[in-house]
């Protein structure tokens, strides 16, 4: 992979979820930390990116509804979601695979990332 | 956690204090917590605090971001304690509700000294950490009625035709 965004508005998490990362390999990789939907969703429209990495509750724009916006922009070159929430539950991800989303419940780990990222991609959008 | 804001925490507090020191000799000392709290909405209703002595954050901080002692900031000590209690709030709903159900969960708060215990029913549980104990409390009577739910034996879901 050679761009993977994070949207967190928390400094911990976001620093779990980069360690997750280095400890799979993506060393190499740009890994762009945001604070919230709208900033991610920013970063997502200045280039193409493999991997979003975005949790549900943010301040500005939440997690659901940066989802939704992707998959309203055409303009967005993005291959994959992967939700990391504490809201996690068959409801939520029924919701969030509808918009081509997969999600991990808190708190991330290696193996969970790992076994996300191995799995099949849902045809969704793009 | 303990407040002197008002008669019956003063009280007590000089109860313990007093009690103890007197009884085994040894001075006590309040101990200052560092808490989060994240309230759920819904389907339930109820808040779930966690709260770290100020030495175990201390040494919770250092660990995971390897920042030195005098380099800790309480903004750094306020989002990891966010963050666990996000956590720990998400996991303990998400059991209870039997992942059936969507739910809501507020932003977290965060805080020091006293926790504010807005509701009359509670429930606090001990655990520990590098030897450490910590709290994680529980309000609200929706939440807390499922202290009355007994946990479902699984030996007692086998159908009995199965032994034939």
């Amino acid at each position: 992979m050679d761009r993977i965004v994070i949207a967190d508005d928390s400094g911990t998490a976001r620093m779990f979820t980069v360690r997750c990362l280095e400890v799979l390999g993506f060393k190499d990789t740009e890994i762009i930390e945001c604070e919230n939907g709208a900033e991610a969703l920013d970063c997502l429209q200045k280039g193409d990116t493999d991997l979003l990495i975005t949790d549900l509750t943010m301040p500005i724009m939440d997690g659901t509804t940066l989802v939704k916006t992707i998959t309203e922009d055409k303009t967005i070159n993005l291959k994959r979601i992967i939700v990391v929430t504490s809201a996690g539950n068959l409801a939520k991800e029924e919701e969030l695979s509808r918009y081509g989303a997969q999600i991990i419940s808190k708190p991330i780990s290696p193996a969970k990332l790992a076994e996300v990222l191995a799995s099949e991609q849902p045809d969704t959008w793009g | 956690m303990i407040s002197n804001k008002n008669t019956l925490t003063q009280a007590l507090h000089s109860a313990v204090t007093e009690s103890l020191e007197n009884m085994f000799f040894s001075e006590v000392n309040d101990v200052e917590f560092h808490w989060g709290s994240v309230e759920v909405t819904e389907p339930i209703s109820g808040k779930i605090t966690v709260a770290f002595p100020k030495e175990l954050v201390y040494e919770i901080v250092h660990e995971v971001f390897g920042v030195e002692r005098n380099e800790i900031t309480i903004t750094v000590i306020n989002d990891i304690i966010a963050e666990v209690a996000n956590t720990v709030a998400g996991r303990l709903v998400n059991e209870l509700v039997k992942g059936d159900k969507a739910f809501k969960l507020q932003v977290p708060k965060t805080g020091m000294g006293t926790i504010d215990v807005a509701q009359p029913v509670s429930f606090i549980n001990h655990y520990e950490m590098n030897n450490k104990i910590y709290l994680v409390m529980l309000e609200g009577e929706s939440l807390l009625e499922f202290q009355d739910i007994p946990i479902s034996d699984p030996l007692e879901q086998v159908d009995d035709d199965t032994w034939g």
